[in-house]
C-alpha cells in the first residue's frame, strides 16, 4: 500500500448542532463552542485555536501543529450518537459556548468530516467538515417567535437536504429524532 | 462535545465531494457577428 493511501474511504458522519445567525448574505450557520462561521459550498478547514492564541498570549507551551492532533482537542467535532449532542439544542449557559450573541436559532444535523481526522471512542475530530444534512426545530425553546420558512430558505445555500422538526423544547427534539440514532 | 478519548489518527478521502460546490457559471458565447460590407 503507497504511504500517502487513504485509511477510510469516506467522508464519515457525525453529529452535531449549529447556531443560526442572519448575515448580510442571508441565513448561515455558526459553530456553537467558537462561534465559527460555516462556510456555503465551501469546506470549513479545522485550525487549532490553543497554538494560535494560547502559546503567544498566554506564554503557554503548545506546539503548533496543522489540526486535529491526537494530543490536543483541536479539530471540528462530530459524535456517533444524536444524544451526545443533546444538551446542545437549546442554549446552555452552563457550557463553554461562544456563539454569536445575535443567533437566532439552533439546528441540529449530520456533518461530513475527512481529511486528517482523530477517531476517539464516541466520535471524531476532522481537519475538513460540511454539513451534510439539517433538523430545523419549528419553535425556539424560550417560546419566542421565529421565521422558520425565511431561515429553511436561506440555508438551502448550503445545498444540502433540510427537514423541518415540530418541535421546541430539547425533550421535543430528542424525541424526534431519537437519543441513540446513529448517523448514517 | 464529548466524543470520548482519542484512539487513533486516520486519513479519510471521500469517495466524492461532500460540498455541493458552485458550479463554474459558463460564460455566454458571443453571437456570431455579421459581416457589414464596406
Amino acid at each position: 500500500m503507497s504511504e500517502n493511501a487513504p485509511d477510510l474511504i469516506g467522508p464519515i458522519l457525525g453529529w452535531r448542532a449549529w447556531c443560526v445567525r442572519e448575515t448580510e448574505e442571508g441565513w448561515r450557520l455558526y459553530s456553537i463552542h467558537y462561534g465559527e462561521p460555516w462556510p456555503v459550498r465551501n469546506d470549513l478547514t479545522a485550525w487549532c485555536y490553543r497554538s494560535r492564541y494560547l502559546s503567544t498570549a498566554n506564554n503557554i507551551s503548545h506546539n503548533r501543529h496543522i489540526a486535529p492532533t491526537k494530543d490536543c482537542f483541536c479539530g471540528i467535532y462530530g459524535a456517533n450518537e444524536f444524544g451526545q449532542v443533546r444538551q446542545y439544542v437549546i442554549a446552555s449557559y452552563l457550557s463553554c459556548e461562544m456563539v454569536p450573541p445575535d443567533y437566532v436559532h439552533r439546528v441540529v444535523g449530520q456533518v461530513s468530516l475527512w481529511g486528517r481526522v482523530v477517531q476517539c471512542s464516541q466520535g471524531y475530530r476532522a481537519g475538513n467538515a460540511y454539513p451534510a444534512r439539517l433538523w430545523l426545530p419549528v419553535r425556539r425553546p424560550d417560546g419566542k417567535s421565529i421565521d422558520v420558512d425565511a431561515i429553511a430558505f436561506g440555508l438551502a445555500d448550503y445545498g444540502i437536504p433540510i427537514e423541518l422538526l415540530d418541535a421546541g423544547t430539547r425533550y421535543e427534539i430528542v424525541h424526534q429524532i431519537g437519543y441513540g440514532r446513529e448517523a448514517a | 462535545m464529548e466524543i470520548g478519548e482519542p484512539e487513533r489518527q486516520i486519513t479519510v478521502e471521500p469517495v466524492e465531494d461532500p460540498v455541493p460546490r458552485e458550479e463554474p457559471v459558463e460564460a455566454p458565447a458571443e453571437p456570431e457577428r455579421e459581416e457589414i460590407p464596406a
